[in-house]
């Protein structure tokens, strides 16, 4: 220590520092008070919203106004670019420039939403669950007024809407409507070996004609489907179709919110179903299938190696292919819901934090634009989605007001055909650490090790015990609130083999199967 | 008093800097994991987060990867580094400044760059030339625990040797020469310098190189980050950027905070250890 300062002092003093910025921490860490709102008045105001619907702008001569939208899409990928040329209109009609960020990086985002000073103004956001806590923690604009007055409201589909209804406010505009509605096929593949591509009910593939053809495919030399196993949630799309083929709605949203354990006996047939498609190689050899990254298919649809893939409405725009890259029906499994299509639909949200580094009112405009019928057809005329959360411009697309795809026809007029049987994504919707850390590897796993799927699926099972109690999901998450299970614990309908595929490929079947 | 001034003009900066930019970042993180902090909520909970830490399956299963990781990591580094730094410093090496190039290129390679490389061009099936020639396409380092972490492993491997091969060469360097050449003149063989001569006095080489690599591979997180914890294979700061992103951010730090605790207590006694001598 220094010659003339006693260490007493200098270690006093370094104490005395050190007690400050614990103190200062802690008091940093109190539970910051919600942004209180600096520009539009709320909802429960009397006095009129800012009119959403007034004619924009037409100077030009000043200079633009700025906004920053932060959304899921990298700005070099085909969505990123698709969306920052669809919001030119917007940006000369209000003379605004739009500075647009892309990121997933949520929980960043949701953290500068609650530091009350985030760099954004708008956030397209995806999780909804996360979303909803933002909201219910006060940091977010409650859009309803703004919504009603513009007229928006009333276009818009409930279902893409209630997911960020939080006590009868709408935090979130629903800009984007993606679907998984099956499978997509890679028609020139199909054709060259003589296999139909369903589109209608009525010709709709059973689980035992769907094997069939992987069989015939597999003959060929053909990988019959396309797994994008590397990134895990594509095969979510393939579990989920099965799920909903097998059980229906109940069996759905039972397995979703985990009313039903994943070691009873009808959730273990539906993982059956899922082995089936690996045990009877459909989906190539495991290394193979295991490395796919989701866009990697494409490629290899492309070419010819893989033909078919449970994927999302995009598919076609990824492509710029919308005649080759068709959706077909999921199989059905179920004779007794075999009259019935489930489409897995849901949404992306425009969210306009309380406090925002710019023009609040211009960022509301915005996101109720993007809601808007104008934008949402030029979505759907762009082929990047099928699906749209506004009512008008689906209608509009399938009564040929507007020309869509012809790949987006067929999933919106299964949209709107089967507007009852719409579900959301079975796991967007358990708690994101179960789903994402438990749900998605699981089904991985099963692809490249499915002899151990009974003990993945009892793994599976205490940790979907412990994760949905920590979080509370029975009483905290607006979807499950109400779910029970009433239906059959076992499926006694046709099996289509599977159960003999199993055992042939070496694959344990559950005890009493055996 | 002078002096308590100069005391105070000197050295509080530095403790102001170290407060600021440690301190209250490591204050805030320890406080906060005490609490349920989340977009909802902050509120205290005790040691809620921490008991359900030490018994979530996921985390045990991240820290067993992360051990498993150190485990072959850090020897395997040290070794090779080892290896290098002798071969390099021997003057009559031929080629010595060509492979001093290849050696010290990986170091200026970012992990998630290196994580591409290894990942997509060499051992995917299909895509990767080291999968197609050994493999025949047929090894799953996606799908399973094993190759997909042996994988990563040999990513960070090949990242952090030059930074063992830079500690060992300066190790070298402070050897004295005479010992060297005291041991060629008696006709001491290789093994028998590596072995008397070598070893033993790198010893503070081996502390800061196994010091740094412990810490560097504690907090691996890129390269897994990268390929998505192929085969299952998280660690430690994976699961806690997980959480966080979830908005579990007490619980994250509860993670941050046992990580930092093990790094700690790795380090702490080797560096004393090393500054004893």
């Amino acid at each position: 220590m220094m010659r003339g300062v006693s260490r007493t002092t200098a270690i006093a003093i370094v104490v005395v520092l050190a007690v400050l910025a614990i103190i200062t921490a802690i008091l940093a860490t109190q539970k910051p008070a919600p942004p209180t709102t600096t520009s539009a008045p709320p909802a429960t105001s009397t006095s009129t919203p800012p009119a959403t619907t007034s004619a924009p702008p037409t100077t030009t001569s000043a200079p633009p106004q700025k906004l920053v939208v932060y959304g899921p899409w990298g700005v070099n990928t085909p969505e990123g670019q698709i969306f920052l040329q669809l919001i030119k209109p917007f940006e000369q009609q209000y003379n605004v420039k739009i500075e647009y960020v892309g990121t997933t990086d949520y929980g960043t985002v949701a953290q500068q939403i609650t530091s009350g000073s985030p760099p954004f103004d708008v956030v397209i956001f995806a999780p909804v669950g996360l979303a909803r806590q933002l909201a219910e923690g006060g940091y977010l604009t409650d859009l309803t007024p703004y919504l009603q007055q513009s007229g928006v409201m009333s276009q818009l589909i409930p279902y893409y809407v209630e997911p960020v209804n939080v006590g009868g406010s709408i935090y979130g505009v629903p800009v984007a409507a993606w679907s998984k509605p099956g499978i997509y096929v890679y028609v020139p593949t199909l054709q060259k070996y003589g296999i139909p591509t369903p589109t209608e009910i009525s010709q709709r593939w059973n689980w035992g004609q769907f094997l069939g053809y992987v069989q015939e495919l597999k003959a060929n030399g053909v990988v019959p489907l396309g797994s994008g196993a590397a990134d895990q949630w594509p095969l979510v799309i393939v579990f989920a179709h099965i799920v909903a083929s097998l059980g229906g709605k109940d069996l759905y949203y039972a397995i979703m919110c985990h009313k039903i354990s994943y070691t009873s006996p009808i959730v273990q047939q539906a993982f059956e179903f899922y082995l089936s498609l690996v045990a009877s190689g459909a989906f190539g050899p495991s290394a193979f299938a295991a490395g796919q990254h989701f866009v990697d298919v494409y490629a290899l649809m492309k070419n010819g190696t893989v033909a078919m893939y449970f994927m999302g409405d995009w598919t076609p725009f990824f492509n710029k292919n919308y005649t080759a890259f068709m959706p077909v029906m999921a199989p059905s499994i179920n004779p007794q819901l075999a009259g019935q299509y489930f489409v897995v639909t849901g949404g992306d949200w425009a969210l306009v934090p309380k406090n925002v580094p710019h023009d609040k009112n211009l960022a509301i405009q915005f996101v109720i634009w993007l809601a808007s019928q104008d934008f949402q057809e030029a979505v759907l005329k762009s082929g990047w989605r099928a699906a749209s959360p506004n009512k008008a411009a689906m209608q509009a697309a399938l009564s040929g007001q507007i020309s869509v795809p012809p790949s987006s026809k067929v999933v919106a007029s299964w949209l709107l055909q089967f507007s009852d049987n719409l579900l959301p994504d079975i796991a967007d919707n358990m708690p994101p650490q179960f789903a994402i850390q438990v749900f998605w590897p699981t089904l991985a796993k099963m692809i490249s090790d499915p002899a151990r799927w009974l003990d993945y699926l009892s793994q599976m099972e205490q940790l979907a015990n412990r994760i949905y109690n920590q979080t509370n999901w029975d009483a905290t998450y607006p979807l499950c609130q109400d779910v029970t299970y009433t239906g059959p614990t076992v499926y006694t309908g046709p099996m289509y083999n599977v159960t003999a595929i199993l055992r042939a490929a070496g694959i344990p079947l559950p005890d009493w199967q055996r | 008093m002078n002096r308590l001034i100069y005391f105070l003009v000197f050295s509080v900066p530095a403790l102001l800097f170290i407060f600021i930019y440690i301190i209250y970042p490591l204050a805030l993180n320890v406080i906060s994991s005490f609490t349920n902090w989340s977009p909802t909520s902050y509120a205290y909970v005790g040691l809620q987060n921490y008991e359900y830490l030490f018994t979530d399956p996921l985390f045990t299963q991240s820290l067993t990867t992360n051990l498993i990781w150190l485990g072959i990591n850090v020897p395997a580094s040290m070794f090779l580094g080892m290896l290098f730094a002798l071969l390099l410093t021997n003057e009559n090496a031929k080629g010595a400044r060509a492979f001093r190039t290849m050696v010290f290129a990986a170091l200026a390679i970012p992990p998630t760059v290196a994580a591409f490389m290894f990942g997509y061009m060499l051992f995917a099936a299909n895509t990767g030339i080291v999968n197609a020639l050994l493999f025949g396409n047929g090894l799953n380092v996606y799908g399973l625990y094993w190759p997909g972490l042996l994988m990563m492993v040999l990513i960070t491997i090949w990242s952090s040797t030059p930074l063992a091969t830079i500690i060992y060469m300066a190790g070298i360097a402070i050897i004295p020469r005479s010992v060297i050449e005291a041991a060629s003149i008696d006709g001491a063989p290789i093994l028998t310098r590596f072995a008397r001569i070598y070893l033993p006095l790198l010893r503070p080489a081996h502390i800061v190189s196994f010091v740094m690599l412990s810490i560097l591979t504690l907090k691996v997180f890129d390269v897994v980050y990268t390929l998505r914890a192929p085969g299952g294979a998280s660690v430690m700061l994976y699961y806690m950027y997980q959480n966080f992103s979830y908005g579990m951010w007490g619980y994250a730090n509860t993670v941050i905070v046992v990580v930092s605790a093990i790094v700690l207590a790795i380090a702490i006694p080797l560096t004393i250890a090393m500054f004893r001598r």
